[in-house]
């Protein structure tokens, strides 16, 4: 038996694609493998958003070399320095950019092979994943993302967009529901893009069918992208009552100008109208979002504007990074404007601070109320609960009776951080 | 066999002895040199976050609860101790795994940075901090600059720790700006790891890391060893964490929340000043994980076996 071991680089969607190529490989009569030193084929799953994720992958790779251990490269780094890598790495068997990913089980045999490029992806095989939170799981609705915001690699190392059909989706959703999954959280660069390249299908179209498997009892999504979110759409989703009101809207700059060199295709006004709207729909919703510091070309004045723009949008969560020039991308090529490290930090921790504050003020009206929280894991040290909230808030609890991950309990929330909320069960 | 060092390095609480653990468990011939003035101390455990008893009986540590709260280890003893126990590990065909967050120790340890190879003299010590008290930092700053200029002016003003060890040097015979001694430990082999988290992650695990000392009853184990007999003002008191519980206990600090928020910060600080050490050693090659350690550990692994084909 083939004994495997995968190291994962990167964002969610990368850790979503190793437990879907786990699942394949366990479908073939594969064995996970615990600990490297047991494995006979090493996976490794690059991403390229972060310059310092692609450095350490490739120094991996290397590494592996004295191991004897053959090695798959998958990920974003495939596309882009595939042939590279297969140059100066023979023990390198196979690199299988993101549209081949499927095809792993059958390369083992044979030649070194190079499986990159754009072309119909194998949805099929996607069917089961090896999922390491049954109760809870990440599905992929779509590869690719035809955005092009000028900081980003994704366009170039995953291709063009390309929706999984709708059925496998849902079978999909189905089996993790069959197997324990009370909660899915859909995943795509943009959902707002899912089904342009099919008949009669859109993204809420896609929800209100997951919606209708019996069993689940939340439903999640990211990424939503602002340009193309529309009222409508939120209006659709809103009223499905599996949809958990939380939603995650990245914002990347709250200044006009910046968002316009991002190429992100809105303006702060339009995003806050689409935050309005939201919370006028469902006065309890969370809203979190992303946000780049320091973009080239970011001045004091625009990072005063993003910084007044956080402060009256009142996110409940903010995902901070501080630019990082992908090579290739447009951005990368502002080596004239980029924005001093110092400065770039001090930004942040200043943005940080502000943000501590106003999740904390929010976190504060939690305070009393009885929340229902999925159980996510006990703490092995404090024997406490940890789960969230429908608004995706992190509970921590104590309970005196045991409880199972997966279960929905009522927590009473005692005193509240500003990332996470604590509480009890009220026994 | 080749004499192999493996050093586990990071801000406080990002996950070197989980780590570390973890990486023995896969190296049968491994053991721990824990770099770490906190866990020196016998008496202070709910704020130091040492390996639990059990997690040492499984792999042999080093230098963890070798002193009395009272005592000092100086770094020129702990640099001649430990460099006696790597030598003697390598003699005996184990790998040392330097866990460090003493970043001054380990830099000394490494050969990195000089130390005076001077112990402390207690007395003269005394002497000299009752003399700083008396007549002020620039009296004491006067008498060095008489036997040792250089060396005076290299100490930022306010750094009386460093001040009065250059004239406890002295006060040995020897000038302080030439009493500083390399190490070598003859190593040749290092591998050096950096271990850090994403910023936000590092920050949320660090709160829950104070709050959990403080629900595990870091202010009970105060007043318990107060009530032994000892003071806030002994070396084993006067660490992070422990003194802002003195502070409390006094009426300095009034609240728990605010005693929670003094000692993170406390930490927070910390972190930093080990991260500006670790940022200038261009030799760490970095890890960061979001809190699985295991994937990290093997990550590591695969490095160690490429270093080193046969441990």
């Amino acid at each position: 038996m083939v004994k495997y071991y995968i190291f994962t680089y990167g964002c969610q969607m990368n850790k979503n694609d190793s437990e879907m190529i786990s699942g394949l490989l366990e479908r073939e009569g594969w064995e996970p493998s615990k600990d490297v030193k047991d494995a006979d084929l090493i996976i490794i799953n690059t991403c390229s958003v972060r310059l310092h994720a692609e450095e350490r992958a490739i120094g991996t790779i290397s590494a592996l070399k004295r191991l004897g251990k053959r090695v798959v490269v998958m990920g974003c780094i495939a596309e882009v320095r595939g042939s590279e890598l297969m140059e100066r790495f023979p023990h390198v068997q196979a690199v299988v950019g993101p549209c081949h990913e499927t095809e792993i089980p059958n390369i083992l045999q044979g030649e070194r092979q190079i499986l990159v490029g754009d072309r119909p992806v194998d949805f099929s095989k996607y069917l089961v994943s090896a999922r390491n939170k049954a109760h809870s799981v990440f599905v992929s609705i779509m590869k690719g993302c035809d955005d092009f915001c000028t900081y980003c690699i994704v366009p170039y190392t995953r291709g063009r967009v390309q929706s999984r059909p709708p059925q496998s989706v849902i079978d999909e959703v189905k089996a993790a529901v069959d197997n324990g999954a009370v909660e899915v959280t859909l995943l795509g660069q943009n959902v707002n893009d899912y089904g342009k390249d099919l008949d009669g299908w859109n993204f809420t179209k896609l929800v209100e069918k997951v919606a209708e498997i019996p069993e689940l009892r939340r439903i999640r999504f990211t990424s939503p992208h602002p340009a193309n979110f529309s009222k409508a759409d939120i209006d659709a989703l809103t009223d499905i009552n599996k949809v958990m009101p939380y939603f995650h809207l990245p914002l990347q700059s709250g200044d006009d100008e910046i968002l316009r060199l991002m190429n992100r295709k809105y303006t702060t006004r339009d995003f806050a109208e689409l935050v309005e709207h939201i919370r006028t729909r469902v006065p309890s919703v969370a809203i979190g979002t992303d946000l780049i510091v320091a973009y080239p070309g970011e001045t004091e004045r625009h990072f005063e504007a993003t910084k007044r723009f956080l402060e009256s949008m009142r996110f409940d969560m903010v995902y901070m990074a501080i630019f990082s020039p992908r090579p290739g991308t447009p951005a990368a090529r502002m080596v004239d404007s980029f924005v001093p490290e110092a400065e770039a930090k001090a930004r942040y921790d200043e943005l940080l601070a502000m943000q501590e504050r106003i999740s904390y003020e929010i976190n504060q009206t939690y305070v009393g109320s009885v929340q229902e929280v999925l159980v996510d894991e006990q703490d092995k040290k404090s024997g406490k609960y940890i789960g969230r909230t429908p608004t995706n808030k992190t509970v921590v609890f104590a309970s005196r009776a045991h409880i199972e991950p997966g279960t929905f309990v009522s927590v009473r929330i005692n005193s509240a951080k500003s990332w996470v909320l604590y509480g009890q069960t009220p026994d | 066999m080749d004499k192999l060092l493996i050093s586990i390095l990071g801000p406080t609480g990002v996950g070197k002895t989980a780590l570390a653990l973890r990486l023995a468990e896969l190296m049968s011939n491994a053991e721990i040199i824990s770099v770490d003035t906190g866990s020196f101390y016998r008496d202070t455990n709910v704020g130091t976050a040492k390996p639990t008893p059990e997690e040492r009986l499984s792999h042999k540590h080093w230098f963890i609860d070798v002193l009395d709260c009272h005592q000092t280890y100086s770094v020129a003893s702990f640099v001649e101790d430990a460099t006696q126990t790597i030598q003697t590990m390598w003699q005996q065909g184990k790998i040392p795994m330097i866990v460090a967050g003493t970043l001054y120790y380990y830099y000394a340890l490494t050969g990195k940075i000089g130390y005076a190879n001077i112990p402390p003299m207690e007395p003269v010590r005394q002497l000299l901090e009752r003399e700083l008290n008396e007549f002020g930092e620039e009296y004491l700053r006067n008498k060095l600059r008489n036997i040792d200029p250089d060396r005076e002016s290299a100490i930022r003003r306010g750094d009386h720790k460093r001040l009065i060890r250059a004239l406890e040097i002295a006060c040995a015979g020897v000038k302080p700006s030439q009493a500083i001694k390399k190490n070598d430990l003859g190593s040749h082999l290092s591998i050096r790891v950096g271990l850090r988290m994403p910023r936000e992650a590092y920050r949320s695990a660090l709160r829950q890391r104070v709050k959990a000392m403080l629900m595990n009853g870091l202010v009970q184990e105060v007043e318990r060893l107060r009530a032994q007999g000892k003071t806030c003002e002994m070396p084993c008191l006067s660490q992070i964490g422990y003194k802002e519980v003195c502070a409390y206990l006094d009426g300095g600090i009034k609240t728990m929340e605010e005693l929670e928020e003094r000692i993170f910060v406390r930490h927070w600080d910390y972190a930093k000043r080990q991260m500006t050490w670790l940022r200038k050693d261009q030799e760490l090659m970095w890890f960061e994980h979001d809190g699985d350690v295991n994937a990290v550990m093997q990550e590591v692994w695969v490095h160690v076996k490429n270093t080193c084909g046969n441990c």
